[in-house]
């Protein structure tokens, strides 16, 4: 009788202490992550992986355990490839049952952007965005406007730069995949209805080459006849040591305005040397990997500390990988304080992304403010960019401002 | 004008390098009447070997490659004996099936071995461009093009006027007939493969000269294709004219339809210009033409 | 091929007949009713994978009678599906044609398109003709983001929104089940009948020998196009079913690499039999789809020991690879061969021969 008191107050004192705010149960959502380990973005993932990992612990230290959350990834192999990701989908919902996912880009968006309304799962981006993404009451999130949008605001930051060239001549150096396609579609339409009127800027040479070009020498002489000043594109990393090699046989150096993950890093990482991309210009709506005293760099120190990053995976790359895993940590956060962190739903973070801006400082300094609308699965106000290039064959800030997106951007 | 020319010049220069990529599959097919779509696998293997010995090791770029020649010779000799030797006399698709696991072993055995990063290729030839009256055209493809045209010769010699080289052809007319002459079957396949290993090696060492590269180059392997076509799949010296031919029109085709089409017409049009001309003369140019008798 | 003891045809009919005995009667119904009950106890991921494979089947049944019956190779048949895919869309998202309009329109228009290199296949050969046919797919590619946007979206590409039949929408993965494994046990009958038939012999005959079936009277032109006619016919069937599927066609989904795929699964299946186009396709299926499934359970191990998810995904393909090189040469004729012995050795026991 005694012992059975006994064991009956034990258990009592117990459950009172385990049903105490303290030590709330700690509920754990899988969050599948559609990478690619063996197709055409094997290497960016390569990078983006840690990255995601870093971020996802230390939120699930600092903030997941006080709202009795904990987040694990689950990376599953797309290839890059629409038929894969297709047929993996409803494997990863029924293994998973995400409440949020993080996808790579072009390729599950195809595979899956009519399917996520329904299944009802948001996902998000760490790229920019494509023309063909830009439609209304989207279930998938992009942490940049268009790649479009972004070299817009470098076009016109550098048409300021240069007030004695007006109008400012562009060429371009593009090739015939659909994401390149999209985003010349969206500045040519730009310059055509709004530069060229004001007598800013002019097209004069519009040039062709393949995804993987053997020489482009050719294409550079017609850009360099046409007296082009800036040269838009190019768009895939093999594209612009192709250029530069172009460049060099000419004895010229025009520079360049393309994404970060395109141009002047993979080419410096990949040959060692800044130098012949000097005054070439990248442009993206994330914060720049150069200054050393900024917000993203502290935080990423943080990562450093206590996460694993290491010192050389503060670049380009791994910065796309922070926008997106620190866009995704946080509406899981907005959302685990409106419904509780035992409830969380597909829906409910769809709802939590909509209804509340995500601010500079939440997202750690890595982004602007981002405001989330139906129009759009990007951010469509307050856009701000920022541009790097190359000083003395080092890779620095062209200006250390944010650089804001004109907002007479039309849809193309 | 200029522009046009200048576009037929470095046209011309990428044809005569896809030739060279070329040669590798007719080589294999001429002996062993196996189609390897893998061959875009095996140049990626040998701009892997020649970037890990230059910068691994450190040697100079010469070793490297001379290096590079005999590893990949290897490697070939050693897909033939495990792989293809076992399907001597099997059909067609079986060969080509066997082709695509290949392809796909190699791809994974790339990454897990040399990862997905960007690397840098070290520059085999100077990275300037070579003036000829008004053009400028890149030096490494320069002389790519005139290794290639030598090569071709030198192959084609031999395949017509050596004892070896005849041996080979005498066998990838019919492997039965070879047998009962009593010509080396085997030996005449083993050549064949690492004959290819080391065309795929220098074929990367002019393509991706001072350039970045990837595991994607292997794209070029299929590139190729229409080139091994339209020269016929048993034609070596017919390689370089049919590699001008592909090349020169894409030149062509880039100036004058792209505008129109924005882009992506130097890929198919190669394709088409194949089809037609296999149209007109279904083995290719100077293929071998199989005369069926009733 | 022995049949079980004590059956026999006694008239011309029974010799085609496909079921010839009360219990395989029976087993065949039994196996049509676990089919169509799948969904109810299966699970999403199941039907998920089920459908895929339904689609595939109808694919790369009609490339067995285009590549495996009358013996011409073919590269193409992921262009063919790209272009069934691409027509079933415009008409459903311009035109609001219902689906039994447009399903068999979009087969019939792979089916022009693939004839067109039927007539390719009267004068090239073999390896040209099977390397001809890898042209078909850059020729697609190219066509589909270059023709007007109005029609087929260029880079957008065509977003289908969920398709009904008289009511009855095909909303979710478990409906979309019955169209697809309806459509493909029609088609599947449908080539079961055109092998044994007149036509059937007749591509056979062409592939044996092309010459000498010219001269015991076969058209062979007609019948060689007529084979990629109808190799094309299912693709666009399968490529329509595809679309409606996923609800999103892009040029980019049709790649050579899937016609590859086609073809090693008739090569691990069994060239020239409909059995072995499904049971190759069935196989290489589940295969890839082990490794998807196994892939992250590994590669987490591997993450937390440091290594690296890459080398995983990697390595299965290496291992996929490695296990195709190794069907080929170790059962090059196929499963269906391997099976016929183990159903010959089952008859005939406890007999060795």
């Amino acid at each position: 009788m005694k012992k059975l008191t006994f064991v009956g107050i034990a258990l009592v004192i117990i459950f009172a202490l385990m049903s105490g705010q303290g030590f709330a149960a700690v509920k754990q959502y899988k969050v599948p992550v559609i990478s690619d380990f063996t197709g055409a973005w094997a290497e960016l993932f390569k990078a983006w992986i840690p990255m995601h990992k870093a971020v996802f612990a230390w939120w699930n230290d600092n903030v997941g355990k006080g709202l009795g959350i904990d987040l694990e990834l689950k990376h599953y192999d797309g290839r890059n490839e629409p038929p894969t990701i297709a047929s993996m989908w409803p494997g990863i919902l029924a293994e998973c049952n995400p409440v949020i996912a993080l996808g790579g880009g072009g390729a599950d968006v195809a595979a899956l952007q009519q399917r996520l309304p329904k299944d009802k799962v948001p996902t998000i981006y760490g790229t920019a965005s494509y023309g063909y993404g830009w439609l209304p009451n989207q279930w998938f999130f992009q942490v940049r406007p268009t790649f479009a949008h972004e070299m817009i605001a470098g076009i016109n930051w550098y048409i300021q730069q240069h007030p004695e060239k007006r109008p400012l001549k562009v060429g371009s150096l593009n090739c015939q995949i659909p994401p390149a396609l999209d985003t010349m579609r969206g500045w040519e339409k730009y310059i055509l209805e709004v530069l060229e009127p004001k007598g800013l800027a002019k097209i004069v040479a519009k040039e062709f080459c393949d995804v993987n070009p053997v020489d482009v020498s050719s294409q550079v002489k017609t850009i360099i006849d046409a007296k082009a000043d800036l040269v838009l594109g190019p768009a895939t990393a093999a594209m612009t040591s192709a250029y530069i090699r172009g460049c060099q046989i000419h004895g010229t150096n025009i520079p360049s305005l393309a994404a970060p993950h395109h141009s002047i890093y993979p080419f410096g990482r990949a040959m060692k040397n800044y130098a012949p991309m000097e005054g070439h210009l990248v442009v993206a709506a994330h914060a720049s990997v150069v200054p050393k005293d900024s917000m993203a760099y502290k935080f990423f120190q943080v990562l450093e500390a206590k996460y694993g990053m290491k010192e050389d995976q503060w670049n380009p790359y791994n910065m796309m990988a922070l926008c997106q895993s620190i866009l995704a940590v946080r509406a899981v956060e907005h959302a685990a304080k409106k419904v509780g962190g035992g409830n969380l739903t597909g829906q409910a973070i769809y709802d939590a992304i909509l209804a509340q801006p995500f601010t500079h400082e939440e997202l750690m300094g890595v982004l602007p403010t981002l405001f989330f609308t139906k129009e759009a699965p990007f951010s469509t106000k307050d856009l701000k960019v920022m541009i790097e290039t190359v000083k003395n064959g080092k890779y620095a800030l062209a200006t250390s401002d944010w650089i804001p997106i004109p907002t007479d951007v039309k849809k193309w | 004008m200029i522009s046009l020319l200048s576009h037929i010049i470095s046209g011309g220069l990428t044809g005569l390098l896809y030739a060279l990529i070329a040669m590798g599959f007719v080589i294999i097919y001429r002996s062993s009447r196996a189609f390897n779509l893998a061959q875009g696998e095996l140049v990626v293997v040998g701009a892997f070997l020649v970037w890990s010995f230059a910068n691994y090791f450190g040697l100079p770029i010469w070793l490297a490659i001379i290096l590079s020649f005999m590893v990949s010779m290897v490697v070939g000799l050693f897909i033939e004996r495990i792989i293809f030797r076992p399907l001597v006399g099997e059909e067609l698709f079986a060969l080509v099936m066997v082709t695509i696991g290949l392809l796909v072993f190699i791809r994974g055995a790339v990454l897990v071995i040399w990862s997905p990063e960007v690397h840098f290729f070290p520059a085999v030839f100077p990275m300037t461009g070579l003036k000829v009256g008004p053009f400028m055209v890149d030096k490494g493809l320069a002389f790519g093009g005139a290794i290639t045209i030598l090569v071709a010769a030198a192959f084609s010699w031999f395949f017509n006027h050596t004892r070896t080289g005849l041996e080979m052809t005498a066998v990838a007319e019919d492997h039965q007939i070879a047998l009962s002459l009593g010509l080396n079957v085997k030996r005449s396949i083993a050549v064949a493969w690492a004959a290819s290993g080391v065309l795929c090696t220098l074929a990367a060492a002019i393509f991706l000269s001072g350039k970045g590269m990837t595991f994607m180059v292997s794209d070029i392997g299929l590139a190729a294709l229409p080139v091994v076509l339209l020269a016929g799949l048993e034609s070596i010296g017919g390689l370089i004219l049919a590699g001008l031919l592909i090349g020169i029109s894409m030149g062509i085709a880039e100036f004058f339809l792209d505008p129109i089409f924005e882009g992506g017409v130097a890929a198919v049009f190669p394709f088409i210009i194949m089809i037609i001309v296999l149209l007109i003369r279904p083995s290719g140019l100077f293929g071998w033409k199989t005369i069926e008798r009733i | 091929m022995t049949q079980p003891a004590g059956v026999y045809a006694q008239t011309y009919d029974e010799d085609q007949a496909i079921i010839r005995t009360r219990p395989q009667c029976y087993w065949f119904i039994i196996f049509m009713i676990f089919l169509f009950a799948l969904p109810l106890f299966g699970g999403g991921r199941l039907v998920g994978i089920l459908n895929i494979i339904g689609i595939t089947v109808i694919a790369v049944v009609g490339l067995q009678i285009n590549a495996g019956y009358a013996g011409q190779v073919n590269l193409g048949q992921s262009a063919f599906m790209g272009v069934g895919a691409y027509t079933a869309g415009a008409l459903t998202l311009h035109l609001h044609l219902p689906i039994w309009i447009t399903i068999p329109v979009a087969g019939i228009s792979a089916a022009v398109f693939g004839a067109i290199f039927g007539l390719a296949a009267v004068r090239i050969k073999g390896f040209y003709l099977a390397l001809t046919t890898i042209a078909a797919q850059y020729i697609f590619s190219f066509a589909m983001i270059k023709l007007p946007r109005r029609w087929f979206g260029q880079t957008e590409g065509l977003r289908l929104n969920p398709i009904s039949l008289f009511g009855f929408e095909f909303d979710t993965d478990g409906r979309i089940y019955y169209l697809i494994l309806f459509i493909a046990v029609l088609m599947i009958y449908g080539a079961w009948g055109l092998v044994r038939s007149k036509t059937g012999r007749a591509l056979v005959a062409v592939r044996e020998n092309d010459n000498a079936a010219g001269i015991i009277g076969i058209d062979v032109f007609y019948y060689k196009s007529l084979s990629f006619f109808i190799g094309a016919f299912y693709a666009g069937v399968a490529g329509s079913l595809w679309g409606y599927y996923i609800r999103y066609i892009h040029a980019d989904q049709f790649t050579l690499w899937l016609s590859v795929w086609y073809l090693g699964m008739l090569i691990v299946g069994g060239m020239g039999s409909i059995l072995g186009a499904i049971i190759g396709t069935v196989i290489i299926r589940l295969l890839q789809e082990l490794i998807t499934y196994i892939g992250p359970h590994i590669s987490e191990f591997q993450i937390l020991s440091g290594i690296g998810g890459g080398i995983v995904f990697a390595s299965m393909n290496m291992l996929l690879g490695g296990i195709i090189i190794l069907f080929v040469i170790y059962e090059p004729r196929g499963l269906v061969h391997r099976w016929n012995i183990v159903k010959e050795s089952y008859r005939i026991w406890p007999f060795h021969h």
